[in-house]
């Protein structure tokens, strides 16, 4: 068999590779690229907000940043991490020896870097790189639209493809490639949650990538299914985008809840609480976020019957999401922690993810949402569950699993600073945007009334504050891929339960050849 | 791989499942498309946007009207529909609207009108074509609020059609119209906004 | 060192007070209406709500974080499944829920009041300014542009940044206070977003289609708002200026836009430096937001102005650009937002500026003579 083969040598390795670590990897480093990229355009964006005026950029140009800041972060940082995470992790908590689709596997990576060169390359294109905000509302993004929308629309769609073999890849390797004795009950819950967030991406890329055809036939071959001009209508658009883009949300989140769930029991030294109550939470979430959609859409006008309907369903989300957050809480709950850098993220993610689907509930109620949709309240409030929510959980998880990716322990004490400085920083950006919000600031402006500038000048410090600690991230990383550091045992950590710990650090390129015997 | 499923039946699980996996996502793509005319039915049922169906709603006026008729003539209370309900009065706004206003000079004959409802009337719109061109344009209704587009008849509206306008015409364009006696009386302002969209005819 | 002057003094005047310094406002904007203020209600009670559930939460956490630590020499108590408790912690949100509910759903219901109304206004969303048509009859024939009055010298920081920096206006938009206005919202081009906080009045205007909402303010007092739906890139400048004024004063505004009205075509004749200066000025607040102010455009949505063919071209045809727009592309017609005098001013100083040197001039009864042979 070719798995048993080692690996290739130089750029060929990882041009062809069809083994799950080494995509894993280019994965994840993928991520982190990008993730310095997007954040680069959030400390443009911070700078020029950080006094009244226009300083640095013209509003254009700020336009443009926010949509690629938004769209790079979502679709380059967040989602491939995950999907780097899961290509290294699911077989090896299943017991499989590598992914179901190993070829299929090597072009989902190989895409992204394709459709990222040309969104970025946008930035150069005459008239400027899409500059509609990262859910392109028609017609700002079709009639309206810099030329370079079709490049846009172009990478949607490379994306939403990379996306979606990526979702039958991972459900194809749960369902098939268990180790026996492993049934549903017994997979650990990042497993769990990854196949229920393949299921949903399987159900709403498509359905971002019809939205996007749809604009680019608007904007190329004279339909008008956004056009009110040909019998169109704009308010679709956003319908569309919202029955993506809500799962959308949840794609983002339901991994890191698995990451958090594996992280908080081995820390607390106890069994995660409720497992089953986890798995039927998480469901209940992924059935919700369908029919929620129109809670971003408040103000479109829709009738009091809609209107009631997405409240009610709406804030029923909050008793999955809470039933989750209780359940972590319990596994804690006389246990006997320690607070290593990844339990530190995961109690972070607790409490900061918390907040944030609080206001999310402030913001389901339909009367009050009046007030707070698209100001800066909803950006903190999105801030709060995407950056100490899926984005801490990432840095938690690579905490948690790089002593097992690289074989050496990570320096522990840049792992406290660096989160300690994480913590800081965000709070330090994204609390007071609470205020400004409320206050009255809209969102996606460029320059602002005079009352809000002393909270924006303390979001852009802390916004640099939490950027360059990323930096201290960057470096305990390279360290370890240099190999830099104490060598780590195969259990790694005190009381860490599953599969992936029973083999060696750093794990084998081969692992699980011979299925594992499951108690 | 030596594991559960590579047994010889495993296999063609295995092909029919990845083909399940690989259809699912063409069906949701198409599933997206589905969601126009979904959308449609949805602002049919809940009154978004005032939204109107123009086709469909054409041909159940010509039903409609044709059944009510008789009794309108007469000048009756329109029965015929099984409704117990009084007439009452609706105060009812045209509004306007086009590329350039002022150059178009689409307007309203008279800018509100109380109706009755049950009862037919007749009004008519104003239009120039400033060009020097013959132009095609289309006129989109709108009403608020929205609910409220299920009971307004309209029975000859210069928007069921694409109009066409020689070069400097001016026009005058009717609208014939009820409002149906079982509207709500919440709803006792509505505001009905045309807008319109030209371009030259090729 | 101005920057770190302002770090400590900001700390500072976080320490000492927060609440006495205006800026630092960290709740919701205060209403002039009935149901702002029940929307403040609300949000004060779901705000409530989960200021309990956080403390609850994060008190269990820390409790256990500070407790069963084992550096304090906790051991692990294995449980980790209890029926019991987790139908307890699933109700009990949903109750908490369910009592939200009710008073939101009651104000939603009062929001939606669509009963008569006193005074309707048609609020049109264009990039970037907003259009504002009274319907009633009362008033019919009000109509007029209401444009961000901010000079682009503020923006960049060569002037100081007035009181209402980036929420001022030319024309207001004037409403009788205890009186039910509705606003019929619509937009000419993208979608706009119609929102003035202290009315809690916040609606799409959705091009081709209309939306209604309505307010009854209380209080006379100027209220400001912006737009809040992205709309390009003048999306942060097409600020909404709400004036609430007694019933006699209301009478007479109206009183005096009906004159204004009749007056709009009159014109007089302007020196070149006169029509110079009001052409920057014009400029400055109706072209630059997309030409720019240096008249080099963005190039090759919108296109440099400076050695352009149309400013060093063809009069008529410079008119009828400015006039009526280009259609398919974002150039707007100004022939109707702007009076025929500011037309001509504006088309003289594009002719002149920059190192653009046509020489000519315009005056506005030129304007209105080319309007009109048109058949306006």
């Amino acid at each position: 068999m070719t798995h048993s083969a080692a690996p290739a040598t130089g750029i060929k390795r990882w041009l062809y590779t069809t083994n799950h670590k080494d995509i894993g990897s280019m994965y994840l480093i993928f991520s982190l690229i990008m993730l310095l990229v997007g954040g680069t355009m959030a400390l443009l964006i911070r700078s020029e907000l950080f006094q009244p005026g226009l300083q640095l950029m013209q509003p254009d140009f700020f336009n443009q940043m926010t949509t690629l800041h938004g769209v790079i972060m979502v679709f380059g940082a967040i989602m491939p991490a995950f999907v780097g995470m899961a290509n290294w992790l699911i077989p090896m908590m299943v017991g499989a020896p590598d992914m179901a689709l190993p070829r299929i596997n090597n072009w989902s990576f190989w895409l992204l870097p394709f459709a990222f060169s040309m969104v970025l390359s946008t930035l150069f294109m005459e008239g400027g790189a899409p500059n509609f905000g990262w859910t392109f509302y028609a017609p700002l993004s079709t009639t309206y639209a810099p030329p370079s929308v079709t490049f846009f629309i172009f990478s949607v769609h490379i994306m939403g493809i990379s996306s979606v073999m990526g979702a039958v890849n991972v459900i194809a390797t749960i369902m098939n490639m268990r180790a026996p004795g492993m049934n549903y009950m017994k997979m650990p819950m990042f497993v769990w949650t990854w196949l229920i967030t393949a299921f949903l991406l399987l159900a709403v890329m498509p359905v971002l990538a019809g939205v996007v055809t749809m604009m680019l036939m608007d904007i190329h071959f004279g339909t008008s299914f956004f056009d009110a001009a040909g019998g169109g209508d704009p308010v679709m658009f956003q319908h569309i985008f919202w029955f993506f883009g809500h799962p959308e949300v949840y794609i983002m989140i339901l991994p890191a809840f698995g990451i958090v769930s594996h992280i908080i029991p081995t820390f607390a030294r106890k069994p995660l609480f409720g497992y089953h109550s986890m798995v039927i939470a998480t469901s209940s979430i992924a059935v919700l976020s369908f029919i929620v959609w129109a809670h971003h859409m408040f103000t479109v006008g829709m009738p009091l019957v809609g209107e009631l309907f997405f409240m009610y369903s709406t804030m029923l989300i909050a008793v999955p999401t809470g039933v989750k957050v209780f359940n972590w809480i319990a596994t804690m709950f006389r246990g006997s922690m320690t607070f290593e850098t990844p339990m530190l993220f995961s109690i972070a993610f607790v409490v900061l993810f918390t907040i944030g689907g609080l206001s999310g509930l402030m913001l389901a109620i339909a009367p009050a949402d009046f007030q707070y949709h698209d100001t800066y309240f909803v950006v903190a409030h999105f801030h709060y569950v995407l950056v100490p929510g899926a984005l801490f959980s990432i840095i938690a998880g690579v905490y948690f699993w790089i002593p097992k990716w690289t074989g050496v322990m990570y320096n522990e004490a840049m792992g406290k600073f660096h989160f300690w400085m994480s913590f800081i920083g965000v709070n330090l950006t994204f609390f007071p945007m609470h205020f400004i919000g409320l206050a009255g600031m809209p969102r996606r402006i460029p320059d602002y009334a005079l009352q809000f500038a002393d909270f924006n000048m303390v979001a852009s410090i802390g916004a640099f504050l939490f950027g360059l600690s990323q930096l201290i991230f960057v470096y305990n990383i390279v360290q370890c891929m240099r190999q830099r550091g104490c060598p780590a045992s195969p259990e790694v950590w005190e009381s860490a339960e599953g599969l992936e710990w029973t083999v060696d650090s750093p794990a084998p390129y081969h692992t699980f050849q011979t299925p594992p015997v499951i108690k | 791989m030596n594991h559960s499923t590579d047994a010889s039946t495993g296999k063609s699980y295995k092909s029919s499942f990845m083909l399940k996996l690989v259809l699912f996502p063409c069906l949701m793509f198409g599933f997206g498309f589905l969601l126009i005319p979904l959308y449609d039915v949805f602002c049919d049922i809940t009154g978004l946007n005032g939204k109107f169906d123009l086709v469909s709603q054409q041909t159940a006026n010509q039903q409609q009207s044709s059944q009510q008729q008789p009794s309108q003539v007469a000048g009756l209370e329109s029965t015929s529909s099984g409704l117990q309900i009084e007439p009452h009065n609706v105060i009812l706004q045209f509004t306007a609207a086009s590329d350039q206003q002022d150059v178009w000079k689409f307007l309203p004959a008279s800018s509100q009108l109380n109706v009755q409802t049950g009862k037919q009337y007749k009004t008519h719109f104003t239009l120039q074509n400033p060009t020097d061109q013959e132009m095609v344009f289309t006129s989109i209704p709108s009403i608020s609020p929205g609910l409220a587009a299920d009971y307004l008849i309209k029975t000859e509206c210069f928007c069921f059609e694409k109009q066409v306008l020689q070069a400097g015409e001016q026009v005058e364009m009717p609208l014939i119209f009820q409002l149906r006696n079982d509207i709500p009386k919440e709803y006792s302002k509505l505001t009905l906004a045309y807008r319109i969209y030209a371009q030259a005819k090729i | 060192m101005e920057i770190v002057t302002r770090i400590i003094q900001l700390t500072v005047l976080a320490c000492i007070s927060v609440s006495t310094h205006s800026a630092w406002e960290l709740n919701m904007t205060k209403s002039a209406t009935a149901i702002g203020r029940e929307i403040h209600g609300l949000h004060m009670t779901i705000f409530y709500v989960c200021v309990a559930i956080a403390i609850v939460v994060f008190g269990i956490m820390l409790y256990s974080i500070i407790r069963h630590r084992k550096s304090l020499g906790a051991t692990a108590k294995p449980f980790h499944e209890s029926t019991v408790v987790e139908i307890i912690w699933t109700t009990i949100p949903l109750i908490i829920l369910v009592v939200m509910a009710i008073p939101a759903t009651q104000t939603l219901i009062a929001m939606y009041d669509t009963e008569t109304s006193d005074i309707d206004i048609k609020v049109t969303g264009y990039q970037w300014k907003w259009r504002y048509e009274y319907l009633s009859e009362q008033e019919q024939g009000i109509d007029f542009f209401s444009t961000l009055t901010t000079s682009q010298d503020q923006m960049i920081g060569l002037e100081t940044k007035s009181e209402n920096y980036l929420l001022e206006v030319d024309n207001a938009v004037v409403i009788p206070i205890n009186k039910k206005v509705r606003f019929l919202f619509t937009a000419q081009d993208v979608i706009h977003s119609w929102w003035v906080p202290e009315l809690a009045v916040k609606k799409d205007a959705i091009p081709g289609f209309i939306n209604e909402s309505w307010t009854k303010v209380e209080k006379v007092g100027t209220y400001r708002g912006q737009c809040a739906e992205l709309c390009g890139q003048g999306h942060g400048y097409m600020p909404i200026v709400v004036k609430a004024v007694s019933a006699e004063d209301y009478q007479a505004w109206v009183k005096e836009q009906k004159s204004k009205q009749l007056n709009a075509n009159k014109v007089e004749e302007l020196t070149m430096e006169q029509l110079m200066a009001q052409g920057k000025a014009s400029y400055d607040k109706n072209c630059a937001a997309c030409h720019q102010v240096s008249g080099l455009g963005i190039p090759p949505v919108f296109p440099a102005l400076k050695d352009s063919p149309i400013a060093l071209g063809d009069m008529e045809k410079h008119i009828d650009i400015v006039v009526n727009g280009q259609p398919g592309t974002a150039m707007a017609a100004f022939g109707e937002q702007l009076t025929p005098t500011e037309i001509a001013a504006i088309i003289t100083y594009e002719r002149n500026a920059w190192g653009n040197n046509k020489g000519d001039s315009i005056q506005g009864a030129e304007i209105v003579s080319f309007k009109q042979a048109q058949g306006q």
